[in-house]
């Protein structure tokens, strides 16, 4: 007989409420729903309503974490359709942008990852270098979240040459804070018992749910945007993809690492080449047709399709992010696990939210109901890494 | 991925967007349902990922596809009043 643990749907850590029901027997997981639309905007409706300038400001609005993607896919179909070729230096300027939101956003999943297992101590230095990022980003464009750099045709904001050795030197500064996180995860053997062979995504698995981003890469499925369909200046510098075979936790932790590192290369990179130029084509008006455009956001694919019939406003406009296809694949690799280890499968896929808000336990037949709140599930998760600490004799 | 569009014309579009592994495009197949029958047959027992992409468009547009395992509503909430299709241009 199977009981059924729902998860969510409200978190305050969350910006998108999802609601999961887990299905388990006994501590197994043995089958999940997943529902959402709890926070459904109809920002495609609303973007049917505003000019093709206005556009990129409303798809800013939503993610709060990834705010940069949205506007990149964007102004990406909006090209696509205006047959539209971005100054050289705006790219590269876009792309500087894109990998800073990258690293910062990969930081906070790391932060809340670690604090889900019970390291509260990663948790807290994952956020404060963090905050190098968001220095970073507010010198560049006078905000640390939604930078409005974004516009079909160019960027608003130039980066001042005079910043350049600056920002060259954050950068450097987060190379040992890095170095400190990948020796935490890779060295730790509380770090591998909770996350190497836990929620397994295999390759097959991974294709058949058409993942997309840091979701794909750890099952062995090199895809990604930047390489396989190169926009901005990805194409002109040099940079690797971060692929592992396992699937599991752990390997989503270590790609997210990797890229960190990749992204601090290629932001290095472009302010080197950079050279000056004008930044903005001023774009007055684009033509009937049609556009697809496709960025790598921190989580995976972010795709745009628009519609014009030649006025200001889209006669359709159709968003598909990356957690759309992420958090589906949770259908198969929560399977099998306890729920002590459900939180973190959740987790890993970094869908924009974190943990649960409250869990309620109904025992079939008895009707008999418990409630869990989200400190009870996390503190599930950190007795079984304190029960992992004890059997290895860590301290 | 697919996308939904309706238009002036009586027709609702469907687009299915294909992105080929490791290939630098994207082939959209396009394909017109009379708003008389709006009838499709499902992608999903073939593509799992499809399967949220037609629940929505299905509640958004009201196309019905034929076959699909699960067609629950996605992100409208379940007492959403019948025949009530948000992103329809004619309601």
């Amino acid at each position: 007989m199977s009981e059924i643990i729902p998860i969510g749907p409200y978190h305050p850590l969350q910006e998108e409420p999802e609601f999961f029901k887990l299905h388990v027997e006994g501590e197994r997981v043995v089958r999940l729903e997943i529902e959402i639309g709890y926070n459904h905007r109809g920002i495609e409706k609303l973007a049917e309503s505003k000019s093709w300038d206005q556009v990129v400001f409303l798809v800013e609005r939503i993610c709060g974490i990834c705010s940069t993607s949205h506007p990149a896919a964007s102004a990406n179909a909006m090209e696509d359709l205006g047959d539209i070729e971005a100054p050289e230096r705006a790219q590269y300027i876009r792309s500087v942008i894109c990998e800073l939101e990258r690293i910062h956003s990969h930081l906070l999943w790391l932060g809340l990852a670690g604090h889900f297992i019970g390291y509260n101590t990663v948790w807290m230095w994952a956020w404060k270098y963090r905050e190098i990022v968001c220095d970073v980003f507010e010198k560049i464009t006078g905000n640390r979240q939604s930078y409005a750099m974004f516009k079909a045709g160019g960027v608003r904001r130039d980066i001042d040459d005079d910043d350049i050795p600056w920002i060259l030197r954050k950068m450097d500064e987060l190379k040992p804070a890095l170095d400190m996180f990948k020796g935490a995860v890779m060295d730790d053997p509380v770090i591998h018992a909770r996350t190497k062979g836990v929620g397994v995504l295999t390759k097959e698995k991974a294709a058949e749910y058409c993942v997309v981003g840091p979701t794909a890469r750890p099952s062995g499925i090199a895809i990604d945007v930047r390489k396989d369909d190169p926009y901005f200046a990805y194409d002109w510098v040099d940079w690797d993809i971060v692929v592992r075979e396992e699937g599991d936790v752990y390997a989503k932790v270590v790609v997210r690492i990797l890229e960190m590192y990749e992204s601090i290369k290629i932001i290095e990179q472009c302010l080197k080449k950079m050279k000056p130029g004008v930044i903005d084509l001023k774009i007055k008006e684009l033509p009937p047709g049609e556009g697809i455009g496709r960025a790598e956001a921190p989580r995976g694919e972010v795709y745009h399709y628009c519609r014009s019939d030649g006025s200001n406003f889209p006669v359709r406009y159709k968003v598909r992010a990356p957690s759309y296809t992420n958090i589906f694949s949770n259908e198969t690799a929560c399977v099998g696990e306890t729920v002590a280890d459900a939180a973190l499968i959740l987790a890993a896929v970094d869908p924009c939210y974190c943990c649960t808000e409250r869990v309620t336990i109904i025992r079939q037949g008895s009707g008999e109901q418990q409630t869990l709140t989200e400190n009870d599930l996390i503190a599930l998760s950190h007795k079984k890494t304190e029960r992992i600490r004890k059997s290895l004799g860590v301290k | 991925m697919a996308s939904g569009v309706d238009t002036p014309f009586g027709v609702i579009e469907i687009l299915y967007h294909f992105d080929f592994f490791q290939l630098p495009q994207v082939v959209s197949l396009r394909v017109r349902v009379d708003k008389n029958d709006l009838s499709v047959v499902s992608l999903a027992p073939a593509v799992k990922g499809a399967e949220w992409i037609e629940r929505e468009i299905a509640e958004l547009f009201g196309v019905e596809f034929t076959g699909h395992p699960d067609m629950r509503h996605l992100i409208l909430p379940d007492d959403w009043p019948k025949g009530n299709y948000p992103l329809r241009r004619d309601q």
